[in-house]
């Protein structure tokens, strides 16, 4: 596979289960405006393991598919080929997975433990291939920036003496 | 409360996704820290969620940052906010349940009435690992 379509597999993976996890937390949501208590607000179809299996076996695989990529060094190929709209692109969708993550925690409570677990897992194996690749693609901007400056002064000190104008204008100028 | 810039952040020059420096901001923002450092000087309450950078939002200690625990860096929600909440806190006390940004930013707690602010995130998911070639905190601290 190449690097361009290894790339799009995982912002596919990534959509796949915003969309997926995303479907399950509206029906909750839509529940919840019919005034029904938070527990049986999930569609009791939805608890089945016969919705959370395949759903968590396909998240099983993503993660395997992320952690081989890493593992296999793509995240400096990604650095040097993809560009940074796309780079940014997956970042947005870690955040809203991450986000979405949060809410399905808070909605399934112990019936979707597992289904959650897995969804942790590739999250987290997606965050550390996006961590490698911007350190990567961004490496030699920062670097320049930050190895030429090692020492600790400070440049503005404030205390109970100074108003919030004298903040401000020393800051804001 | 004693309120430190450091002069990498006020005068850098970087710009990444994941770190820019004062300079490089936009009005608004600038002004949101601003007004963040008036806030903690007056001692007044904190919105934004303000927490320990080696600690995940159940203040379960994270295994990979220990050198964000060992320099005491903390980070501060400093919005704009997606989400309003009342928890408020007076600085600069741990507050996991104040409102969340996805900007941040990362100060050491130099003592419980002394802070140096080190640098801004516009985005902290993932948070930088602190030993990250990107990352300017570790040439920053006190």
């Amino acid at each position: 596979m190449g690097k361009q379509a290894s790339f799009s597999s995982i912002t596919q993976a990534i959509k796949f289960a915003i969309v997926s996890i995303g479907a399950l937390v509206s029906s909750d949501i839509n529940q919840d405006q019919l005034h029904k208590p938070v527990e049986y607000s999930v569609q009791q179809p939805f608890l089945d393991k016969g919705v959370f299996l395949p759903l968590a076996q396909s998240i099983s695989g993503f993660t395997a598919f992320v952690e081989k990529l890493h593992k296999d060094g793509f995240a400096y190929l990604f650095a040097r080929t993809v560009s940074v709209n796309e780079i940014e692109s997956l970042h947005d969708g870690l955040q809203e997975l991450n986000d979405l993550l949060n809410v399905v925690e808070k909605t399934f409570g112990s019936e979707g433990r597992e289904m959650v677990k897995k969804l942790r897992k590739f999250n987290i194996a997606l965050q550390a291939l996006y961590q490698d690749i911007a350190t990567y693609a961004y490496k030699k901007e920062a670097d320049d920036v930050v190895l030429s400056r090692l020492n600790s002064d400070v440049s503005n000190s404030f205390n109970e003496t100074h108003s919030r104008d004298d903040i401000r204008r020393a800051l804001l100028g | 409360m004693k309120v430190d810039i450091s002069s990498h952040f006020k005068n850098g020059k970087l710009y990444t996704p994941y770190f820019i420096d004062f300079p490089q901001l936009d009005a608004a923002t600038k002004s949101l820290i601003a007004d963040f450092v008036a806030d903690v000087v007056e001692g007044k309450e904190l919105e934004g969620i303000n927490k320990p950078s080696w600690v995940n939002q159940n203040n379960d200690e994270l295994e990979t940052a220990k050198e964000y625990q060992d320099a005491n860096c903390w980070h501060y929600h400093i919005g704009p906010y997606s989400m309003k909440t009342k928890v408020l806190q007076t600085p600069l006390k741990l507050n996991l349940n104040g409102s969340s940004s996805s900007a941040i930013l990362h100060y050491q707690k130099l003592s419980e009435e002394h802070i140096c602010i080190l640098a801004y995130s516009p985005k902290h998911i993932p948070f930088p690992r602190f030993a990250q070639s990107n990352n300017p905190i570790m040439s920053r601290l006190r």
